[in-house]
C-alpha cells in the first residue's frame, strides 16, 4: 500500500518539478508568428473531451499503437530542446517506446518495469506539452477557463457515466496507458494523465505569471490535493474512479483567482524570462 | 465599410472568465515574447519577392484601388474619362500616363476624392508648413487599422514597449497621428502624454519630471529642445530618454550629434510619413536608404521636369498610390508628395534589402535649386548649419537661386568672420554652391525664413520655467549637503 503509494506520489512530484525546471531552463519551440490564445483553449478542450470517446470505439489494437505514436513524438519534441539535438532525442523517444511496447509484451502490462517506462514516457510528454503552452503564451485565465470545463467533463465523464472507467479497462491493460499507475498486490493508484497534465499546468502557469514563491504554493496545493486523494484511493476509502477533478478544479480556480485579485499583474514570457534569465 | 464585428456565441462567458478579444496575431506575439520569432517577418509580410512577382502584385492592387476610385469618387471618375483609360486593364504604361494628382487637387477640392459610400468620421489635416492645411478624411474602420498597423510596427521593431512613458512632441493639430500613437501606447501597455508644441522649458521639465522613456518629436522643436536644454545647463542624467522618434522634416546628423549631448546615447529612429499617404510611410536603414514597404502602397520617383519615371540616382518628385484595406475614404492615384528623394536599384546590403528604396528625402521640391553642376536641395544645406555649432538649433535660413548657386541668409548666435568662414566650409564640404552669404543674428531679420514645424508653438497657461540656469541651483544645494 505504502510501496505503490510512493511510487506513484515520486512521479508526480518528479512531473511537477520537473516541468518547473524545464520550465526555467529549457526553451520550448513556439510559432514566430502566434501565442496560446482562445482557440487553442478550445482545440485543448475539445480533445480531451473527444478523444476518450473516438478511443473507446476504436479497437485496443490499433488505439494503443496510435496512442503509443502520439507519446513518443510529444516525447521526442519535448526532449529535443534539452538535446540540443532532435536525433537524440528521438532516439530516446523510440527507445522509451520501444521498451515500454516490450516489457508489457515480456513482463506484463502491469509489472513494474512497464510501469517505470510507461510513468516515465508520460511524465515527459506532460513536461513537454504543458511547457509548450505555458512558453507560447498560456495565462491564469485560460487555464481558469480549462480547469471549470473539465470540472464539469469529469461530472459527466466519471460520476455519472463510465466513460473514464471504460478507458482505464480499455487502454490499461496494454502499454502507452494514458494514466500513471502503480500496483503493489491489491493495492493500487491510478492518476489520470488529464488531471496530471492540469496540475502541472497550474504549477508553471503560476510560476511564469506571479514568481516562483507562488509557484511553490500552487505546487504545495496540487501536490497535497493529489496526495490527499490519492491516499484514499490506495486506502480503499474511495472506490472506483474518482472525479477528482472535482477537487482539483475548484481548488486551482480559486488560487488562480487569489492570485489575480491581489493586484498583481501576470508577467508575459518576455518578462518572466527577464526575470529568471535561463 | 465594414460593420462593427458582433459579439461571436460564448463570447458573453469568456470575457466574464477574462479571456479577452483577440488582438492582432503579430501584435499579441510581440507583447507576450517582446519580439516575433526569426521567421515571423516572413511570416507577417510574406516571403521577399523577387522584382518581376512584386510588379504583378502591385499593378493588380494598382488596378483594384484605381477601379474603385474611378466607380466611387469625383476626380478620378472625371479623370479616367479624360484620359479615356480603363482602370480594370491598365498596364504599368496606363499607369504612368495616369497624371500625378497634385497637392493643389486635393487642398482645392477634398470632398472629390472622397468614396461614395465611405462613411468618413475623420478628416486630418496637414500642419501646413509647406503651404495652406490639406484635409483628408478618414473612416473610423481605417483609424482602427491603421492604428493597428502601427502598433504591430513599433512593436516589431522594439520602438515602443510595455512600461514606455512616451512623450508627444508634435502639433496638437496632427490629428491622426495623435490618434494612431496614442492608440498604440493603450494597445502596447505604455503610457502617452500629449506635450504639443509649448514652450521647450515646459516640455524639457515635463520629459525629466515624468521620466519619459520615448519622445516622439518634430526635428525642428527637437531642436528647439536641444538649444534650450544645452543652454540652461540639462545633462544627460536629467533624463531616462532611451529612444526618440522623429520625423516629419528633415532629420541631420548635426542635430543628432547635438542632441546627444544633451540627451546621451540614446537611439533615433527616423520615419517618413504624412496625413495624405499613410500607411505608405518610408522606413530609413542604417545604410541611409529610405525603404518602402510595397504591401502598403505603390512607390515611384517622377523626373522633375515630369518627362517620367526618373532614373536612378535622379533626383525626382516621389509619387505614392496607398493601397486597401488601410485606405477605402480618401483615394488617391499616384498623389505628388512634392518630396524630393532619388530611386535606388538594388541589391542593397542592409536590414531592409528586400524592400525598395530611394535616398533619404532632399528636400521640397518647391524648394530645389537648379545651377549649373546640379541642384540645391534642403538636406545639403541642412546638415551643412545643423552641423555648425554657430547655428542655433533648429538651422533658420532662407536662400533662393543666385548666379551659380544660392544666395543664403542664415541665422547665426555671432556675425564675425570666423562663423562666416565656418559656414561657408560647412556648405562647400555638401556641396552647397553659395553665391551670397547673410547672416543675421535676429531672427526677425531673415527676410524669407524657410517655415518649420516647431514655428506652431502653442500657448499655455502654465509660465515657462524662468530663465535662470536650472542646473546651478542644483549644483548649490549640492554644494550645501
Amino acid at each position: 500500500m505504502l510501496q505503490s503509494y510512493t511510487i506513484a506520489m515520486t512521479f508526480v512530484l518528479a512531473t511537477l518539478f520537473g516541468a518547473q525546471s524545464y520550465l526555467q531552463h529549457v526553451a520550448a519551440s513556439r510559432p514566430p508568428v502566434g501565442v496560446f490564445n482562445r482557440s487553442d483553449v478550445y482545440a485543448l478542450l475539445f480533445g480531451v473531451v473527444v478523444m476518450p470517446f473516438a478511443y473507446l470505439a476504436i479497437p485496443a489494437p490499433v488505439a494503443v499503437p496510435v496512442f503509443g505514436l502520439v507519446i513518443v513524438a510529444i516525447v521526442a519534441v519535448s526532449l529535443g530542446p534539452v538535446f540540443g539535438h532532435s536525433g537524440l532525442a528521438w532516439l530516446a523517444a523510440l527507445a522509451l517506446g520501444a521498451a515500454d511496447l516490450g516489457l508489457a509484451a515480456v513482463a506484463g502490462a502491469r509489472s513494474p518495469a512497464q510501469l517505470v517506462v510507461n510513468g516515465v514516457l508520460l511524465c515527459v510528454a506532460i513536461v513537454g506539452i504543458a511547457n509548450m503552452w505555458v512558453q507560447s503564451g498560456m495565462r491564469a485565465r485560460h487555464l481558469m477557463v480549462v480547469a471549470i470545463a473539465l470540472t464539469v467533463y469529469d461530472t459527466v465523464a466519471t460520476a455519472l457515466f463510465p466513460i473514464t472507467f471504460n478507458l482505464f479497462t480499455h487502454l490499461g491493460a496494454g502499454p502507452f496507458a494514458p494514466f500513471l499507475a502503480w500496483w503493489h498486490l491489491e493495492h493500487g493508484v491510478i492518476i489520470g494523465l488529464g488531471d496530471l497534465l492540469v496540475a502541472t499546468l497550474f504549477v508553471i502557469v503560476v510560476d511564469k505569471g506571479y514568481g516562483t514563491r507562488a509557484a511553490m504554493t500552487a505546487l504545495a496545493i496540487v501536490g497535497v490535493t493529489i496526495g490527499i486523494m490519492s491516499a484514499l484511493a490506495v486506502t480503499d476509502t474511495v472506490r472506483g474512479v474518482a472525479p477528482s477533478m472535482w477537487v482539483l478544479g475548484p481548488v486551482i480556480v480559486a488560487y488562480l483567482y487569489y492570485l489575480s485579485r491581489k493586484g498583481r499583474t501576470e508577467r508575459t514570457v518576455e518578462q518572466y524570462r527577464e526575470a529568471v534569465p535561463r | 465599410m465594414p460593420e462593427a464585428a458582433r459579439p461571436r456565441p460564448g463570447w458573453r462567458f469568456f470575457q466574464a472568465v477574462g479571456c479577452h478579444s483577440p488582438r492582432h496575431v503579430g501584435l499579441a506575439t510581440s507583447l507576450e515574447f517582446g519580439t516575433i520569432g526569426p521567421e515571423g517577418g516572413q511570416a507577417l509580410g510574406g516571403p521577399p519577392l523577387d522584382d518581376d512577382v512584386r510588379q504583378k502584385v502591385a499593378l493588380r492592387r494598382f488596378r483594384s484601388v484605381a477601379k474603385r476610385a474611378a466607380e466611387r469618387t469625383r476626380y478620378y471618375s472625371r479623370l479616367f474619362a479624360e484620359q479615356k483609360l480603363d482602370p480594370a486593364t491598365m498596364s504599368w504604361d496606363d499607369v504612368h500616363r495616369l497624371p500625378v494628382t497634385g497637392r493643389d487637387a486635393l487642398r482645392e477640392e477634398p470632398d472629390s476624392f472622397v468614396c461614395a459610400g465611405s462613411r468618413p468620421v475623420m478628416r486630418a489635416v496637414t500642419t501646413g508648413t509647406t503651404g495652406p492645411p490639406i484635409g483628408v478624411w478618414y473612416s473610423e474602420y481605417e483609424l482602427a487599422a491603421l492604428t493597428g498597423a502601427t502598433a504591430n510596427h513599433v512593436l516589431l521593431r522594439r520602438l515602443i514597449r510595455p512600461g514606455d512613458v512616451v512623450h508627444m512632441c508634435i502639433s496638437s493639430r496632427a490629428h491622426l497621428p495623435i490618434v494612431t500613437i496614442s492608440g498604440t501606447c493603450f494597445r502596447v501597455g505604455a503610457v502617452v502624454q500629449l506635450i504639443g508644441l509649448v514652450d521647450p522649458a515646459l516640455a524639457l521639465a515635463q520629459l525629466a519630471e515624468r521620466r519619459a522613456t520615448v519622445l516622439d518629436v518634430y526635428p525642428s522643436y527637437f531642436g528647439e529642445l536641444v538649444e534650450h536644454g544645452l543652454r540652461v545647463g540639462y545633462r544627460p542624467a536629467d533624463f531616462r530618454l532611451e529612444r526618440v522618434i522623429i520625423g516629419g522634416e528633415i532629420v541631420t546628423a548635426g542635430l543628432l550629434a547635438r542632441a546627444e549631448r544633451l540627451f546621451g546615447a540614446v537611439e533615433f529612429i527616423e520615419n517618413y510619413a504624412s496625413t495624405e499617404m499613410v500607411p505608405c510611410g518610408g522606413t530609413p536603414c542604417a545604410q541611409g536608404h529610405l525603404h518602402f514597404e510595397f504591401s502598403a502602397g505603390h512607390h515611384e520617383v517622377v523626373a522633375l521636369d515630369g518627362s517620367g519615371q526618373a532614373a536612378d540616382g535622379e533626383p525626382g518628385s516621389l509619387v505614392e498610390t496607398p493601397f486597401p484595406p488601410y485606405r477605402e475614404t480618401t483615394l488617391l492615384l499616384r498623389y505628388d508628395t512634392e518630396d524630393v528623394v532619388a530611386p535606388l536599384s538594388g541589391p542593397f546590403g542592409c536590414e531592409f534589402r528586400n524592400l525598395p528604396a530611394t535616398s533619404r528625402v532632399l528636400g521640397k521640391r518647391r524648394l530645389a535649386v537648379r545651377h549649373d553642376d546640379g541642384w540645391v536641395f534642403q538636406r545639403g544645406v541642412m546638415e551643412a548649419l545643423e552641423g555648425c555649432d554657430a547655428v542655433p538649433l533648429p538651422a533658420r535660413y532662407g536662400y533662393r537661386p543666385a548666379g551659380r548657386g544660392i544666395a543664403l541668409e542664415v541665422l547665426v548666435r555671432d556675425d564675425d568672420s570666423g562663423v562666416g568662414r565656418a559656414v561657408r566650409d560647412r556648405l562647400a564640404a555638401h556641396g552647397v554652391p553659395v553665391e551670397e552669404l547673410t547672416l543675421v543674428t535676429d531672427r526677425a531679420r531673415l527676410s524669407e525664413p524657410i517655415p518649420v514645424r516647431s514655428d506652431l508653438r502653442e500657448a499655455s497657461f502654465v509660465p515657462p520655467e524662468p530663465a535662470v540656469s536650472r542646473r546651478p541651483a542644483l549644483v548649490a544645494s549640492n554644494n550645501g549637503r
